[in-house]
């Protein structure tokens, strides 16, 4: 494009050459129009400059495995002038991916709100436009760092300043070296020979609120009963490193053998009050689907001491067992990167079969919804024939309607964070 | 790497700097040198304001606000397109607000949304809707920096202040450049041979578009007719073109009851007269000047002024308006600073005419105001005394005992043909010799020519849609003779004056309006589709050659002034354009132009009414008032909410607002000693794996998390307790990982 090649004092100038030939047209009045030269022979000059700059790098990113939207990281870049001249003043550059949004997605995705928006904007939709073009763009490049100069044949180490702005799999695959003239009107942007990678970018961090969880009813004896075994009963939890003073019983001699160091394992008690935490990707806005992943992965990525431990995470695609608080299994972080919304509501079916199949596992449920409609109903319903205990939070555009009951509270996603803190203290109140 | 506050901001003192060189040109040293104080002041004073997008938001409409005031004032004062340029060299003043906003704003830099309401409509739905909204911002030094280079240079006349502008313009080119040459790291011999190259460029370029200019309006690439109206007048003889006059209103006239009669009221407000016709171009020969070459004839003879407001064109004329004698009123609009003045032909005194300072005229009649207010209101008396400002038709030479002989003694400006040494103005001029020979106009009587030329024209049709042609074999005007028979006044004026003097009348070629249109108030209005043209002739002179008693001697020749002189005839206005024709041009007025007619006279009333002394004393004293109490207003609103800072604001090229914390300082220690975390490995995951953290240590480690946590979104600081705190937590922390890195 080719407002990419013009810099941002280009566009100055060409403003300047406007309001000089529109107040110099007069030359023996006016000595405007020699300003209108100088404004001009800097746009030729720059012009005709770019077109000599020349850059053969190869560069290799060094990237994390994960990152988060919104939060600004720094990566290493190894840069290597592979051609036969000196490089003076370039700038190095991720190119950002084309945000415009397909003809499927521009008609399937209004803009949240939109209905509240004039006759004109509803007509001309730009606002839906700018909206998806926001939605889409997956980072932000700021900050180019400079190369000052690199010879042929040297390399350099650069770092990069990066902030994901939506969540997903990001690929990299476009770094660019931008070559502006030397009054900086222009610049050329080269893409540069670098392999492309991959990074998994977590949805956003939300500030939340301590809270806790009411206590599950007491189970009801019955054929589905956990507790039916006599005794004590421990959940394998994990394997460490023998320390000394660890009972001989609970040493892994298999694992010793496997590795060579001594190594015990971990068990927790089954009567430990246990929390499960589920996600319903089932969602009609995007953005509430969005509110919902982030408000899931807050509370797991970012749990403090006064939240509540969930040991299982359930999702329609799967469910996991959370060994400790802040070892999460990477799968379920890449689950939080790349879970999309589905518009169909059969998926209740499999989240229920997931729910249900380890539902021994857990005393209560904290279910979070990104929408609101009969089959979320009768899905709570389900559980509730089930004897399982839930807690419902269910984000959407708007408060209007009124929650069923106690245990499913309906969170603003504009105000996310203040109804979060309105739910925590009502339920801190029934506890 | 520069931050993108430090690349869009111009270096210091340089906009100060730039302002005052603004006020040195534009001859506001005083006003220019406040306002570069207060820039550069934020170099010094260290107070600042949280303006926020609403405060700046603020300062635009205020400085758009002030850019419509300025428009409106100089439309109020000058009217028309041109008028309104006049609001440029203020340009820094009304933009003030706006860089003292940027400059003592403690962001240092304006959010692009300030500048548009739809931009910030879109910013607040955003934030209703909890969307995340990333304003750009907006550097406003350089936009500033090129607002004052326009305005110096929009009024800079003559080579030598445009010269020296080019210098001005150079040094801040490379003052600018080499600032950020600087910060971008740019190759400096690259640098220095792209300012070459541009000024190079720079500098051939203005050279042409000069040569451009000259070319386009005067059909040569130099500099040589004088673009003075009083002193050439470029017709729209040969072009192709509708004539389009414009139909606002220029003139107001009004006639004392003695000559309010039709019969006795002039009909024609002359303002310039020509007397020598090149090709489709009228300009002025110096009757007393040499007739070959070209001598033009400045207005530069001052009218006498008895009182304020009085100007004589004539000798003993003051008396004119002692009683009551007839005169003519005369109010309208004044777009420059010499400004042509409409009047009658043989006007004796203008008086009433506080409003102007002076005025000159030269010897064919033209007259110039100058240095008048936006209007003027004037009476011009008529006299009507022979010794009329209007020169008769002669000419002096002088010439030495050989060349007396063979000289054309005879050459008279008004009497010359067309003077272009063409093949086309050849067969013009033998057209017109054979018109008259036809017509048989030498054998006439005066008076009769001028009905034979009349009656000539008859056949003629008025029209404002010009198809005549020029090209390098056929004058344009000959084909209108021979041929093509239609065309619009200044066809038949030069035609006309071409004719009359070939039949032996000394004939000018006069511009001016038609007195014409009346409206419902009783004034005469003139309006700029009323502009004509015509001829003024030389009736019942006599000629005589004067040789003059005064010799002179050069080089051992003998030199004697020989005058060819006109005397005891007098001007008269002769059009020979179809009647009807002012029909042709002024009907049709629809609503809008009624409309702005109306507005019009409104606007030029009020400011007749400004211009009154009294009236001046009640406006200036409203608009102070206004004005101070707006100041206080805003110093009070500002005295509550600035804020001091120890040092200038550095924006970090962080767009997110989280801060490291004393936890990062130990990150770095611990990596120092165990290895660096791993890339996007979370600090709870990282520390935990840390030297094997036992159970009961862990609270450890979650409180230093914790409260790093909370401090890294944080805007406010943190209390003294909880500073003390946490500080206390990464202690812990750090003794903890010491001890282990200790154990081994």
């Amino acid at each position: 494009m080719i407002s990419q090649g013009i810099r941002p004092f280009g566009w100055g100038v060409a403003g300047l050459i406007v309001l000089s030939a529109v107040l110099g047209t007069d030359v023996v009045r006016s000595a405007n129009h020699i300003l209108f030269c100088v404004a001009v022979a800097m746009l030729l000059v720059s012009f005709c400059w770019i077109w000599t700059r020349r850059v053969q790098f190869s560069a290799k990113r060094e990237l994390p495995e994960f990152a988060r939207v919104g939060e600004a990281f720094r990566y290493p870049i190894t840069l290597e002038n592979q051609g036969y001249r000196c490089v003076h003043s370039a700038l190095i550059q991720e190119w950002a991916n084309d945000p415009r949004p397909s003809l499927e997605q521009f008609v399937s995705n209004p803009e949240p709100g939109e209905d509240s928006r004039n006759i004109v904007d509803r007509f001309f939709l730009y606002y839906r436009w700018t909206f998806l073009c926001d939605e889409n763009r997956q980072f932000e490049p700021f900050g180019s760092p400079l190369v000052e100069s690199l010879k042929p044949s040297e390399s350099s180490e650069l770092w990069l300043n990066f902030c994901p702005t939506k969540r997903g799999r990001v690929r990299l695959m476009d770094l660019r070296a931008l070559l502006p003239d030397p009054l900086g009107l222009f610049q050329r942007n080269v893409p540069l020979e670098c392999e492309a990678e991959e990074l998994f970018v977590l949805p956003r961090k939300l500030q939340l609120t301590t809270f806790s969880l009411p206590k599950a009813p007491t189970p009801k004896a019955g054929p589905e009963l956990s507790y039916h075994r006599a005794g004590v009963s421990e959940d394998f939890l994990r394997l460490r490193d023998y320390r000394p003073g660890d009972a001989p019983r609970t040493i892994a001699w298999k694992t010793w053998a496997k590795t060579g160091t001594p190594h015990v394992r971990e068990f927790e008690s089954e009567g430990n009050i246990r929390h499960g935490l589920v996600l319903d990707s089932f969602a009609e806005s995007l953005p509430c689907f969005e509110a919902a992943v982030s408000l899931v992965s807050t509370l797991l990525l970012d749990s403090q001491e006064d939240y509540p431990q969930f040991s299982n995470f359930y999702s329609a695609e799967e469910s996991f067992v959370l060994k400790q608080r802040d070892q999460l299994p990477k799968r379920l972080m890449r689950l939080f990167a790349e879970i999309e919304p589905v518009r169909e509501s059969d998926q209740f079916e499999l989240l229920s079969q997931q729910v249900l199949r380890k539902k021994t596992r857990v005393h209560s449920l904290l279910i979070v919804f990104s929408h609101w409609t009969p089959q979320h109903e009768e899905f709570l319903k389900h559980l509730e024939r089930a004897e399982i205990h839930a807690i419902t939070l269910v984000v959407c555009e708007k408060r209007d309607k009124a929650p069923p009951n106690q245990r499913v509270h309906f969170l603003q996603r504009s105000q996310l964070a203040s109804d979060f803190a309105q739910f925590a203290e009502q339920t801190s109140s029934l506890i | 790497m520069a931050s993108s506050r430090q690349l869009f901001a111009p270096p210091r003192y340089l906009l100060g700097g730039v302002v005052a060189i603004w006020g040195y040109f534009t001859e506001h040293l005083l006003i220019a040198l406040s306002i570069a104080f207060f820039i550069e002041g934020s170099l010094w004073l260290k107070w600042r304001w949280d303006f926020g997008t609403k405060g700046y938001r603020r300062a635009w409409l205020f400085s758009v606000g002030l850019t419509f005031l300025g428009l409106f004032y100089y439309y109020l004062n000058a009217g028309g397109f041109f008028g309104l340029l006049n609001f440029v060299p203020w340009l820094p003043v009304y933009f003030l607000p706006l860089i003292l906003a940027q400059t003592y704003g403690r962001d240092g830099e304006i959010p692009a949304t300030a500048f548009s309401a739809l931009a910030l409509q879109r910013e607040k739905k955003a934030r209703l809707l909890g969307r995340s909204f990333h304003a750009p911002t907006v550097h406003f030094g350089y936009p500033y920096l090129a607002i004052c280079l326009v305005s110096t240079g929009h009024r800079l006349i003559g080579s030598e202040q445009q010269g020296l502008f080019a210098l001005f313009l150079f040094v801040v080119l490379l003052v600018s450049f080499y600032y950020r040459q600087r910060r971008m790291r740019v190759f400096a011999p690259a640098f220095l041979l792209a300012i070459a190259l541009v000024s190079a460029l720079a500098f051939g370029g203005t050279i042409g578009i000069r040569k451009l200019y000259y070319w386009v309006s005067q059909g040569r690439f130099e500099e040589g007719f004088s673009t003075l109206v009083t002193e050439d007048r470029q017709t729209a003889i040969g072009k192709v073109m509708e004539v389009k006059l414009s139909k606002r209103v220029q003139w107001r006239v009004n006639f004392s009851k003695k000559i309010s009669h039709p019969l006795l009221r002039p009909q024609f407000l002359m303002t310039a007269a020509y007397n020598r016709y090149d090709t489709h171009r009228w300009s002025l020969e110096n009757p007393d000047g040499q007739p070959s070459g070209r001598a033009s004839i400045p207005a530069s003879t001052s009218a006498l002024a008895r009182h304020e407001g009085e100007f004589s064109l004539i000798e003993n004329a003051f008396h004119l308006n002692d009683h009551e004698q007839p005169y003519i009123r005369i109010r309208g609009a004044v777009e420059s600073n010499r400004e042509l003045l409409p009047l009658p032909t043989q006007t004796g005194l203008i008086a009433n005419a506080e409003e102007i300072d002076e005025v000159e005229y030269n010897l064919l009649g033209t007259t110039l105001a100058s240095n008048a207010s936006a209007m003027i209101d004037f009476r011009a008396y008529q006299s009507s005394q022979d010794n009329s400002r209007e020169a008769t038709p002669s000419s002096i030479l002088v010439l030495n005992a050989k060349d007396v002989e063979k000289s054309n003694i005879n050459y008279i400006p008004e009497l010359g043909l067309s003077q272009a040494l063409s093949t086309s103005a050849a067969e013009l001029n033998h057209i017109l010799a054979e018109i008259v020979d036809e017509l048989g106009l030498l054998q006439m009587k005066e008076e009769h020519r001028i009905l034979a030329i009349r009656k000539f024209f008859k056949e003629f049709q008025y029209s404002s849609d010009l198809t005549i042609q020029n090209d390098a074999q056929r004058h344009a005007l000959t084909k209108f003779l021979v041929s093509e028979k239609r065309g619009h006044c200044e066809y038949f004026a030069s035609a006309g004056a071409l004719l009359l003097r070939a039949a032996g009348i000394p004939t000018r070629y006069v511009v001016g309006y038609v007195i014409d249109e009346k409206n419902r108030e009783g004034d005469f209005i003139v309006r700029g589709s009323h502009g004509h043209a015509w001829c003024r002739a030389y009736l019942g002179g006599t000629q005589e050659i004067i040789e003059s008693t005064d010799i002179s001697e050069e080089e051992g020749e003998v030199f004697t002034q020989f005058s060819k002189v006109y005397t005891g005839g007098q001007w008269v206005d002769i059009d020979f354009t179809p009647p009807g024709w002012i029909q042709a041009e002024t009907q049709n007025l629809s609503w809008t132009d009624r409309l702005a007619d109306n507005f019009q006279l409104w606007r030029e009333d009020f400011e007749l009414w400004r211009s009154q002394t009294e009236s001046k004393s009640t406006i200036n004293t409203a608009l102070g008032a206004v004005g101070l109490v707006t100041l206080v207003f805003i110093i009070w609103r500002l005295n509550q909410s600035r804020l001091r800072v120890t040092e200038s604001p550095q924006k970090t090229t962080q767009p997110f607002p989280f801060k490291p914390t004393q936890l990062n300082d130990l990150i770095e220690k611990l990596e120092e000693r165990f290895g660096p975390r791993p890339l996007g490995a979370l600090p709870t995951e990282w520390f935990q794996k840390l030297g094997f953290i036992q159970e009961d240590e862990r609270e450890t480690v979650r409180n230093a998390l914790s409260w790093h946590e909370r401090i890294r979104f944080r805007e406010e600081p943190l209390s003294q307790k909880d500073q003390s705190e946490f500080q206390r937590s990464v202690q812990d922390l750090e003794q903890l990982y010491s001890q282990r890195f200790k154990k081994g």
